[in-house]
This record gives structure tokens, C-alpha cells and sequence, in this order.
């Protein structure tokens, strides 16, 4: 350890060939992505097994969808303000961003307050309700991580962290909203599809 | 999480110099990869302790179904009135030692041991992609852990549903008691459980991918880095579908939803409110897990045996493309194979003929695998280690489990085998005990990496010996039982008197576990005796190749006290014709290779391609660069 200094480390770090936080990132998304493909996989065997009380979507679900590919652009607006170092840009664009994850929060939340007005409930022996609450509730977890990723981006923003010289936590941030969104547009498709 | 890591390696660097660590950061909420990995072996061996004295209960009950024990009330109190087991707490019992053997065992800690100790050392990492993660990952095991061995002390019992809890028995407490809190538990410990397995397999994936050292191309890697990367990459895959499934049982048990649960008549209450819900739905959630999930017991196993037979042997490894591309076809058929487990389930029977081809097509790469650890012994300078009877013990027991695998995998035998005593026979001896051997040949073989001693041979032959024997003797009578049709999981065959003539046969059987469960207590003594009182080990002390024997002894944070070394051919030199010493560790250069490859260039050829073909035929050749083109993650 004593020949071993901060910057030997550093010269190790250097061989990487990815950024390995970057990189569990994505990996994680996979594992994430294989929890989705069980549950949608699983929507589609028990739907074909009959007894299944099909109902529209709420319009707000449509809303949802819409903010989310608003804030996805955004939140590409705030990296791509990042990398140029446009700080003042960087800041509104991820502050936009983050008001437009709440948004899609309220928005899904005003969805599911249509379905309990029309009794279609999470609990009880409707399946088909059951799983639209329990799908698009992962997905709704989801939004907690991004929340607390983009918390954390504008927090370092306005600390002045990011800019185009430390990208990381602007990229993963990005990344994971950009996989939200994409997973929720699949999630917001397949339940229309498949209802 | 990611800053809070940085920040703290980086204060770590800074001031390592000159305070030590306290002893919470050092030895409870460690970072470093080897104190987890001791961390995890550690819990094992005690989940392990407890798995195989479960078994043991439930042997006596079945090879004296009669008796009345006295100490069995001592011991488990109203669980066993008059010293005679409780038939609900005999379900419990194979419930949770299906579990612990199955999820803590063998896979939290054999892959968690030796995925954290080797791969960092082994490709030449200071560390983890992310040590804070790696530390989660333990604690969760730990909580994991802690919450199911709870469950034993519930009022109604722990899980009694079999490990594959399926639904509906699982699902309703009116069905039976384990299926209330217990239930309850075990899921809660699973979920965690999941959470750590794929924080420490994303871990494992982005080391081996990220952080291999200069010349570490991946056709350079040992074949356990091989192994435990599939391994990582498979509970990637899986473990989120059986987090899946298991959350749609919690809200079916807990939340009144109907995934799983139909109008079933339950006596004295009527029909449930449920309507149809679809208990195989669960079956095909929990086996897309469960298949690959025995894979990710079994490889780290068959890598680690690659290793030490390939270094006792004092032989180059024979097909080392072959076996990673063995690994590969193993891990990619595992995914497809799911419903063999479900031929009886009602399948079309056209499916049940697609999975079953599926599933005797993986007898191919096994086969490989058997023949290269064969063709590597043959005519070796074989070093009888215990780590070394231990791995042969894992290719005799892998090819005696996987030929009866060729007799389950046929959809028609299937429905008279299944659920019956082969099945447990098949899978105790192809995943259960060789998978453990597996395990205990890395024990043997790295504890003088881990604790810089020697474990005792004498005590370690005793072990494998008789362990080897009632490996055996338990597990393949129970193939005859099988074929006459003894059905698993009953509490008591003396009610059926076609099964009476069994009876002698359980008695053997109990009784060769009784002599297999004393030759791990020579085992405990052996492994927590020689932590404190072994004799001390040279570096390097199987004179083998691989990088973690180029570190020094003691743990220091970093792994190696200067550069990390410099990997310059692959780890299979022994023996080598046209060198003095039977070895040639990684990081050795040949003579006239640059000192310094430059990174992002082709590694050098491996030497053995210059050897003559006809001695260099066992060597991988051509198919070097085929591999190299195929993951393109050389430097």
C-alpha cells in the first residue's frame, strides 16, 4: 500500500475500457428490462387463458406519455447544454426536466384515480386490472430512481459539477430518464395492444 | 451512490498511508473484495451447517418413521411431540433446506465467495467496478439470510411448500400452516435475496468486462473468470423474472389479486373469491429462474474444477476454447429449457417435444466439458491435493447426475420419473453434490490465497473420502426407488405397504447422511483450525499461473503493493517442453516479447502456437482468433 499512491490508481483507472459505474448502469437496466419482459410475458399467457375483463385506458395515460418523451427531450437539451458548458442552459433544461417527471407522476396518478372511479380496482378477481396497476406501478418505482437521479444532476448543476469536463452523473442520469421514458412508451403500447 | 463510492475510495487512497482501518470499515461493513468474499464463505458454511442438518432430521424420519427420538424434543420442541417430527414441520424441513442449500449455499456462497476473492485477482483489478455495491450485495444476502432463518421460530412455521413454492398450496394458509408467515418470510428473504445477487452479478460482469490489466485479453482470462462471468450474466437474465413472479404471488397472498388464484373450495370457508388465476403461469415465471438458476449453481463449480485440475495435473488445460464455448452453449440452452421441469402440467405435447430436444441437446456441451477435464488428467503429473480429489469427485459426480438427466429430459419417461426419488437423486448428484465438491475444491485450493495457510491434508483426504462415498451411497439407491415410483416429499412410507420393502434401503441411506454430515465436522474443524493454527503458505503455493498468486499474502487494500502485473500469455503453461520450470505464471514475458505491450493492440501470440503441431495438438489455435474477432474485447 505505501508504493501505492492516488495517482498509480488513477493511471489504472485510465485502462478501463468503459467507465464501470456507467457501465453497472446499464446492466442494471438490462435486469430491469428482463422484470418487464416477465410481467408483460405473463400478461400475455394469462390473457389468452380467457376470463378477461378488457377496459380502456384513461386518456391520461396518453398525457403520461406525451410528458414523458417532452421531459426525454429536455433532459437530451440539458446533456447536450452540459457538454457545450452552457451552465445557465444545463440548469433550466434538467429543472424542466424535473418538472415534467412530477408532471408524468400527477398525470399517472390522475389515471389511476379514472380507473378507481370506474371500479377497476388493483386488488379483487379482475386480473386484467390487476396487472395494468401492477406493470405500470414498476414502472412507477422507476420513476422514484429517476427522480432521485435528476435530483441529484440539478443538485450538482447548481454547485457548478457538471459541465463538459464531468459528465458522469449528467450521462447516467440521462440515460436512466431515457430508459424510463422508453420503457414506459413499450409498457403504454403493449397495454393498448394487448388489452 | 455512485459520488458517495468515489469519494470515498478516493479518501481511502488518501489516507491509507498512515492510520489503519477501524474495525467496522475492516472486518463488518467492508469494501474490500476479499473481505466479502471471506464474508460471504463464511455465512455460507453456516447456512450450509444448517441446510444439512435439516436433512438429517428429515432422514431419520424417514428411515425410522416410528421411533421416537427423545433429543428431536429436546431439540425442536413442539415440532416434534414425543420425539417424533411433526409431518407439517418434516415439509418445513424440506422446504427450507431446499432453499438454503439451493439460493445461500450454492449460489450466495459459492459464487459469491469466489466470484469476489478471483475475479478482481484473477484479472488483475485493484478492485471492484463498484466495492460500495459489492458491500450491499453481502448485506443483503446477510438480511436475506437472517429473515428466513426467522421464519423458523414462527408460531406456525416456517415455508412448507417445497422450494418451488408453487401456488396455490403456497398461497393459501388454510391449505397448510407454513403458507402463512412463513410464506411471508421466505418471500420477503428471496426479494433480498434477488436485490443482492444482482448488485454483486452486475459487479461481476463490469469487472470482468471493464477492469482486466494490461495483455488480460478475455482469450487470456482463467476458465473460472469464464465461468463465473456466464454465471453473472445468467442471474442477470433470471433473477428479475422470479423477482416477477414472486411479487405477483405477494399481491395474490397479500393484496387479494388473482394472478394465480382461482374460485378454489376451501374447506369450511367455501369457494375464494378469486376467479381464474392460473397457477402455471407461476411454474413457467419460477422455471424460466429456476433452470438457469441451476446453472448458476453448477458453473462457477465446473470452473473452478477446471483450474485446479488443469494446475494439479501439471497439464495445460485440454480445449480451452472448447470449454468456454462449452460454457457459452450451456448458458445460452439454459434459457430455453424451462419446461421440462413442467412436462406433466398439461403442455402441448408438441412444446414438451421442442423443449425436450432443447434440453437433451445441453447432454453435448456437458460431454465436452467431461471429456476435457478427462483428456487434461490423462497422463498428467497428477498432485493428489484434496482440492484436487475434490474437483475429480465433481467430474464423477457430474457424469453419474448427468446421465440420468438424459432419462428425465424425455417427455414420456418424464411422466412416470416425475416426482419421484430419481429426480431428487438426479439433481442431489449433478448440481447438489457436485456443485458442493465444486465448492470445496476452491476451499482447498485458495484458502492459503485467502488466509495465507494451509488447511491439513490428512483431515482433508478423511473428508473427501468419506464424503465422496456417502455422496454415493445416499444419492444412488434413491435412482432404484425412483423407477419403483416412490413419490418425493412424503412424510411416511410405512402407510403404504408397497413401499415397505424401501425400508432397508432408507435405513442405508439414512445412515450413510449420519456418516456424510460427521465428515463435515472434520471439515469445520479442518477450515476454522487452520484460519488460526495452519501451517503458513508460501506465496504461491500450487506453483500454478494465475495473477492472485502473484499478490502478496497479507490483505492490503489494492491487491498488489505496486503496478498491477502485466499478463503476457495465457494461464494454462505447465509443462511447457522447451522451459526449465513445469510453470510459467502470466505474468512471466517469453523472451524477445515487447515488456510493455501497448495497449489496444492485438495480444502477442501465445508461444504454444511456435510448438511443433504435433505436441502443441491439445493447444488452442486457430480458434484464438476466431474467439478474439467474436468478442472483439482484446487490447
Amino acid at each position: 500500500m505505501s508504493m501505492m499512491s492516488a495517482a498509480q490508481t488513477r493511471t489504472d483507472e485510465k485502462n478501463y475500457i468503459f467507465d464501470p459505474k456507467k457501465f453497472n448502469l446499464w446492466l442494471a437496466i438490462i435486469g430491469s428490462a428482463m422484470l418487464f419482459a416477465a410481467l408483460t410475458s405473463a400478461y400475455i399467457v394469462r390473457r389468452a387463458e380467457g376470463n378477461w375483463n378488457a377496459f380502456l385506458i384513461p386518456q391520461q395515460f396518453i398525457y403520461s406519455t406525451v410528458i414523458v418523451i417532452l421531459s426525454s427531450i429536455t433532459m437530451q437539451w440539458a446533456y447536450f447544454a452540459a457538454k457545450r458548458d452552457e451552465i445557465i442552459q444545463l440548469k433550466v433544461a434538467l429543472f424542466s426536466t424535473l418538472i415534467l417527471g412530477v408532471g408524468f407522476g400527477i398525470s399517472q396518478f390522475m389515471g389511476y384515480k379514472v380507473l378507481v372511479d370506474n371500479n377497476l380496482f388493483f386488488s379483487g378477481d379482475d386480473v386484467a386490472s390487476s396487472f395494468f396497476y401492477a406493470i405500470t406501478g414498476f414502472h412507477f418505482l422507476h420513476l422514484f430512481g429517476g427522480w432521485i437521479a435528476l435530483i441529484r444532476a440539478t443538485h450538482k448543476a447548481f454547485k457548478l459539477e457538471i459541465h463538459k469536463k464531468s459528465m458522469r452523473t449528467i450521462t447516467m442520469a440521462a440515460t436512466y430518464w431515457h430508459f424510463m421514458g422508453l420503457l414506459w412508451i413499450y409498457l403504454y403500447l403493449f397495454l393498448f395492444l394487448n388489452r | 451512490m455512485a459520488n458517495a463510492t468515489h469519494s470515498a475510495e478516493l479518501h481511502h487512497d488518501a489516507h491509507d498511508h498512515h492510520h489503519e482501518e477501524s474495525f467496522i470499515r475492516k472486518y463488518v461493513f467492508s469494501m474490500d473484495h476479499k473481505m466479502i468474499s471471506k464474508q460471504f464463505l463464511i455465512t455460507g458454511i453456516i447456512m450450509g451447517v444448517i441446510g444439512m442438518v435439516m436433512s438429517l432430521l428429515f432422514r431419520l424420519q424417514l428411515a425410522w418413521p416410528d421411533e421416537h427420538f427423545g433429543f428431536l424434543h429436546t431439540l425442536l420442541g413442539k415440532w416434534a411431540p414425543d420425539g417424533k417430527l411433526d409431518p407439517n414441520f418434516y415439509l418445513s424441513l424440506i422446504t427450507i433446506h431446499g432453499t438454503i442449500m439451493v439460493f445461500y449455499v450454492l449460489t450466495a456462497g459459492l459464487s459469491g465467495t469466489f466470484s469476489n476473492l478471483l475475479i478482481p485477482l484473477q484479472v488483475g483489478a485493484r478492485d471492484m467496478a463498484s466495492p460500495f455495491m459489492n458491500m450491499l450485495s453481502y448485506w443483503f444476502f446477510f438480511c436475506s439470510s437472517v429473515v428466513l432463518l426467522a421464519s423458523l421460530f414462527l408460531e406456525t412455521g416456517p415455508a412448507s411448500g417445497g422450494w418451488t413454492i408453487y401456488p396455490p398450496l403456497s398461497a393459501l394458509p388454510e391449505a397448510i400452516p407454513g403458507s402463512g408467515a412463513g410464506m411471508t418470510l421466505w418471500l420477503v428473504a428471496i426479494i433480498l435475496f434477488i436485490a443482492s445477487s444482482l448488485l454483486g452479478g452486475i459487479n461481476y460482469i463490469s469487472t470482468i468486462l471493464n477492469m482486466r490489466t494490461k495483455g488480460m485479453s478475455m482469450n487470456r482470462m482463467p476458465l473460472t473468470i469464464w465461468a463465473f462471468f456466464f454465471t453473472a450474466v445468467l442471474g442477470l437474465l433470471a433473477f428479475p423474472v422470479l423477482l416477477g413472479g414472486g411479487l405477483l404471488l405477494i399481491f395474490d397472498r397479500s393484496f387479494g389479486t388473482s394472478f394465480y388464484l382461482s374460485d378454489i373450495w376451501v374447506n369450511g370457508a367455501g369457494a375464494l373469491n378469486n376467479t381464474g388465476g392460473s397457477p402455471i403461469l407461476f411454474q413457467h415465471l419460477f422455471w424460466f429462474l429456476g433452470h438457469p438458476e441451476v446453472y448458476i449453481i453448477l458453473m462457477p463449480a465446473l470452473g473452478i474444477t477446471s483450474e485446479v485440475i488443469a494446475t494439479n495435473a501439471r497439464k495445460p488445460i485440454f480445449g480451452y476454447t472448447a470449454m468456454i464455448i462449452s460454457l457459452l452453449g450451456i448458458a445460452f440452452l439454459s434459457f430455453l429449457v424451462w419446461g421440462h421441469h413442467m412436462f406433466i402440467t398439461g403442455m402441448n405435447p408438441f412444446l414438451g417435444e421442442i423443449f425436450m430436444v432443447i434440453t437433451l441437446i445441453i447432454a453435448v456441451p456437458s460431454a465436452v466439458k467431461t471429456f476435457n477435464y478427462l483428456a487434461t488428467l490423462w497422463k498428467g503429473n497428477i498432485q493428489f491435493t484434496p482440492g484436487m480429489l475434490f474437483a475429480i469427485g465433481l467430474v464423477s459426480l457430474f457424469i453419474s447426475g448427468g446421465l440420468t438427466g438424459i432419462f428425465l429430459g424425455n417427455a414420456t419417461l418424464d411422466i412416470n420419473l416425475h416426482d419421484t426419488y430419481f429426480v431428487v437423486a438426479h439433481f442431489h448428484l449433478v448440481m447438489g453434490s457436485a456443485a458442493i465438491f465444486g465448492m470445496l475444491a476452491g476451499i482447498y485450493h485458495w484458502f492459503p490465497r485467502m488466509y495465507g495457510r494451509y488447511m491439513n491434508n490428512t483431515l482433508g483426504y478423511i473428508h473427501f473420502w468419506l464424503t465422496f462415498a456417502s455422496a454415493y451411497l445416499v444419492f444412488f439407491p434413491m435412482h432404484f426407488m425412483g423407477i419403483a415410483g416412490v413419490p418425493r416429499r412424503y412424510y411416511q412410507f410405512t402407510v403404504l405397504p408397497e413401499f415397505g420393502v424401501w425400508m432397508d434401503v432408507n435405513v442405508l441411506i439414512t445412515i450413510a447422511a449420519i456418516v456424510g454430515g460427521l465428515a463435515q465436522v472434520l471439515f469445520l474443524w479442518n477450515f476454522f483450525h487452520s484460519i488460526f493454527r495452519g501451517k503458513k503458505s508460501p506465496q504461491n503455493p500450487w506453483r500454478s499461473n494465475t495473477l492472485e498468486w502473484t499478490a502478496p499474502v497479507e490483505r492490503i487494500h489494492g491487491n498488489w503493493p505496486g503496478e498491477i502485473p502485466t499478463v503476457y500469455r495465457w494461464p494454462y503453461d505447465y509443462s511447457r517442453p522447451d522451459s526449465e520450470e513445469d510453470f510459467i505464471p502470466q505474468n512471466v514475458p517469453d523472451e524477445g516479447q515487447t515488456v510493455e505491450p501497448a495497449p489496444k493492440k492485438a495480444p502477442a501470440k501465445p508461444k504454444h502456437e511456435e510448438v511443433p503441431a504435433s505436441e502443441g495438438e491439445d493447444g488452442p489455435t486457430v480458434s484464438f482468433a476466431a474467439l478474439r474477432k467474436l468478442f472483439g474485447f482484446a487490447r
